[in-house]
């Protein structure tokens, strides 16, 4: 690696935080796909998919149900091989056997991923063992994070009687106990309580504003909106709209088709079309 | 019935039969079809022989109407609990109250529509057909009446449900606690154990205080009072039997509502201190850093497992194995327990083994992501079942020498070369398994079969290999056996050589599989 690390202090965090110098946010690629296609049998899941995004970003990856998104999200971590096309991540191509680049990225999959017969606490320190944390270090973040995330009351409980919300946070919180350059988030709040994705959205504000990127999906378009710097819209597969949302917050607006749009979500129906059956009998 | 009602029930009974069928389309589900296509055939068979004619024909001759009638409907009602249990049908497969809550049925007509939809299984209809033949060929042949033979009948089915649902609650409830889970397998193991010895002390009885004692007790079980009915009673034994088996129905249906009205065991919620220097740990940096953290998981996973931890309760019953197989007989004792010894450290740990995966759900996808690569996780899933496997062999080989006369030096080194040679065999195979026939299976089952198509060769196969071997040592003199005892050391390293061949082939398979691995472990994954 050419990258050259220096160690940062964070006023918010006692502990050091290291930064790529000579990536200073929003200067270098973080992520980036050449025709990226994904192919069960007859369906094109993901089709020709070219994305390039800045680090440093807080990136929004939208689209309906079956869209695409976390099969992207699934070739981008390593987790499906791509049919064809090209993923390079922090500069570095991604490949079956990318075990060092793996390190540097966390994710939160599909369906969370979880090993329910473990305790909160063997999964948190399993996870971070797996990416070579030290035991001091294991034990630190691991009681950290369970009393942040309101979790070390129910350590008695092996995560597979955890209520949606709180298995949620135990895979947030295994996604990032390694501190990674790039967070990958499928569906990240969907399910949390609103004080919980307060919290969060805090933390992952933090996270870029260190350098880091992460790239999410979500179908709360609000918090797209709010949260997000930069979007895009898949849809059958195919990249609909990429573009920088961050005018909307203080009242401007996208233009795109000859439309201007003022909200994501008039956007959103106008790339993937308004779905309006009428029941007769409602 | 209120005809709406009857209408849901309806709906709900065709969902039931829907779903038998969609679970017959996977590939565990073949295995499990195929099982029970066998017993339904053994069933028909047993109809055919005792149901009909011939059991009444065969009963009357004798003149022992009521015995025979007792020992069919004892098998019956014995093959009804074994099905629900082992296979996972009847009333274990049937719809729980919570999921019928999200349909508009009143807690009485959810409880009528649960136990209805449980009769109407195909494993309580095959054995009805059973019974009702049974009944009508005493009806035709003998003294029986079709009218009380149907009654008798229709109320022996419902009391061997009602048992079976009431054990099989028992079995649920025992599995919410990890104390729970230990007395139910150690209550399996010793039914398991000498199950098998008191019965064959019980048909030996020759004290005929004993056997009329006996005799007593058989008469008031559930087959017992039914086959007095069935064969055609005194109109005061009719009464009498008939109340007592409606009093059996009674007293499951009444311990059935006590164990559903228990509320479940919540856990504390208090903040606990998190135990980081616990044993998993300690054993997992055996291994090695790199793979400390895999082997601990895996660890944890072995030995939460309620199967791996009832066969790891039953292992060391292979030191008595060749005595209760082959009583008398020193020398064929010797020779069976050798051949079974081949499957001491693989019994172990096999349930997990042969199907690595199959217990983790969707945190598969986890193996992916990690910065390493899948076959570190299939490695340290089998380093962990051959050090679970090698655990369990050290006490059962101390179990035989302190038990068995006479013993020498040679026997042991046969035995514990029969063992290794067995775990790194089966645990070779077991890595094949785990990539090419993968099945998802309930963590907290005890019961029924879990193992894939793959894993049900490898058992199967292995079984009959071992007992041919047995057979085949049978023709020889002990002295020929003991004089050839170098082989099986040998044949220990050759299987050592087949697993570290195995651990190294294995790699490039499983990556080329593992997004298919993934899918069917995890569900499938195209959104």
């Amino acid at each position: 690696m050419s990258e050259k690390r220096e160690k940062i202090s964070n006023a918010n965090d006692d502990q050091p935080l290291t930064k790529l110098a000579n990536n200073e946010a929003g200067s270098s690629v973080a992520i980036k796909t050449e025709g990226l296609t994904k192919k069960y049998g007859e369906l094109m899941a993901v089709n020709n998919l070219s994305l390039s995004i800045r680090t440093g970003r807080l990136f929004g990856f939208l689209g309906p149900n079956g869209a695409g998104k976390s099969t992207t999200i699934g070739c981008l971590t390593g987790l499906l091989d791509p049919t064809s096309g090209q993923i390079t991540l922090l500069g570095e191509q991604l490949t079956r056997d990318s075990v060092e680049l793996k390190r540097r990225i966390g994710i939160m999959p599909e369906g969370l991923a979880l090993f329910d017969q473990l305790y909160a606490h063997e999964f948190l320190a399993f996870n971070a063992r797996m990416f070579g944390l030290d035991e001091p270090t294991v034990r630190e973040r691991v009681e950290e994070l369970l009393e942040v995330m309101g979790l070390e009351r129910a350590l008695k409980k092996r995560l597979a009687e955890f209520s949606t919300g709180m298995r949620k946070k135990v895979a947030f919180a295994a996604a990032i106990i390694h501190r990674p350059e790039i967070l990958f988030l499928d569906e990240p709040f969907e399910g949390i309580d609103p004080a919980s994705v307060a919290m969060l959205k805090d933390w992952l504000r933090r996270f870029v504003a260190q350098g880091r990127t992460v790239f999410m999906t979500t179908h709360v378009l609000e918090t797209v909106e709010r949260l997000c710097d930069e979007v895009a819209i898949i849809n059958a597969g195919r990249l609909a709209w990429h573009g920088e949302v961050g005018q909307l917050a203080s009242g401007g607006t996208i233009e795109f088709d000859g439309h201007r749009f003022n909200t994501l979500e008039a956007l959103f129906l106008h790339l993937v079309g308004e779905q309006r059956g009428q029941l007769a009998w409602l | 019935m209120p005809g709406s009602f009857r209408h849901q029930l309806w709906i709900l009974v065709r969902l039931r039969y829907l779903l038998l069928w969609a679970h017959s389309r996977t590939s565990s589900g073949r295995t499990v079809l195929l099982l029970v296509l066998y017993l339904i055939l053994m069933l028909i068979l047993l109809f055919f022989s005792f149901g009909g004619f011939s059991a009444a024909l065969a009963a009357i001759e004798l003149g022992q109407e009521e015995v025979v009638a007792r020992g069919v409907l004892s098998g019956l009602f014995l093959s009804g609990i074994f099905i629900s249990i082992a296979f996972g049908v009847g009333p274990r497969a049937a719809f729980s109250d919570m999921v019928l809550r999200r349909y508009p049925l009143s807690s009485a007509g959810r409880l009528a529509a649960r136990h209805l939809i449980g009769l109407l299984d195909p494993t309580w209809i095959i054995l009805i057909g059973a019974v009702l033949g049974l009944a009508i060929g005493f009806a035709v042949l003998g003294g029986g009446s079709i009218f009380i033979g149907a009654v008798a009948a229709w109320l022996f089915i419902i009391a061997n449900y009602l048992t079976t649902v009431w054990l099989l609650s028992l079995i649920n409830r025992a599995l919410e606690s990890g104390r729970g889970a230990t007395i139910l397998s150690a209550l399996v193991f010793v039914l398991f154990s000498f199950g098998g010895l008191i019965a064959v002390w019980l048909a030996q009885l020759e004290d005929p205080l004993w056997r009329s004692l006996l005799a007593g007790l058989l008469r008031i079980t559930p087959p017992g009072t039914a086959a007095v009915l069935l064969v055609g009673p005194s109109f005061g034994g009719g009464v009498t039997n008939a109340a007592l088996l409606v009093a059996w129905c009674g007293i499951f249906a009444v311990a059935v509502g006590a164990l559903e009205r228990r509320p479940p065991v919540a856990p504390a919620l208090s903040p606990i201190t998190i135990p980081w220097d616990n044993l998993y740990d300690q054993l997992a940096k055996l291994f090695g850093k790199s793979y400390a953290p895999l082997v601990g998981k895996t660890l944890r996973y072995y030995l939460r497992c309620n199967r791996v931890r009832f066969s790891l309760a039953t292992t060391p019953m292979f030191a008595f194995i060749g005595k209760l197989m082959v009583p008398n007989k020193a020398e064929e004792g010797f020779f069976m327990t050798l051949a079974l010894f081949a499957f001491v450290g693989f019994a172990s740990a096999s349930a997990v083994t042969l199907n690595q995966f199959g217990y983790d759900g969707p945190g598969i996808r986890r193996y992916a992501i990690f910065p390493v690569s899948f076959t570190a996780a299939i490695r340290a899933g089998s380093l962990t079942s051959l050090f679970i496997g090698g655990v369990a062999i050290a006490p059962t080989l101390a179990l035989w020498v302190l038990f068995s006369h006479p013993v020498e030096a040679r026997m042991v080194v046969m035995l514990l070369s029969s063992a290794v040679a067995g775990l790194f065999f089966f645990n070779a195979l077991s890595l094949w398994t785990t990539v090419l026939s993968p099945r998802g299976v309930d963590f907290r089952s005890i019961l029924g079969n879990h193992l894939s198509v793959g894993g049900n060769v490898v058992v199967i196969g292995g079984l009959i290999l071992i007992f041919a071997l047995a057979f085949i040592l049978r023709r020889y003199t002990m002295a020929t056996v003991l004089a050839h005892w170098w082989v099986l050391p040998l044949l220990a390293v050759l299987c050592f050589g087949c697993y570290a061949l195995s651990e190294r082939a294995i790699g490039p398979v499983a990556e080329a599989r593992r997004e298919r691995l993934i899918e069917t472990i995890a569900g499938g994954n195209i959104n």
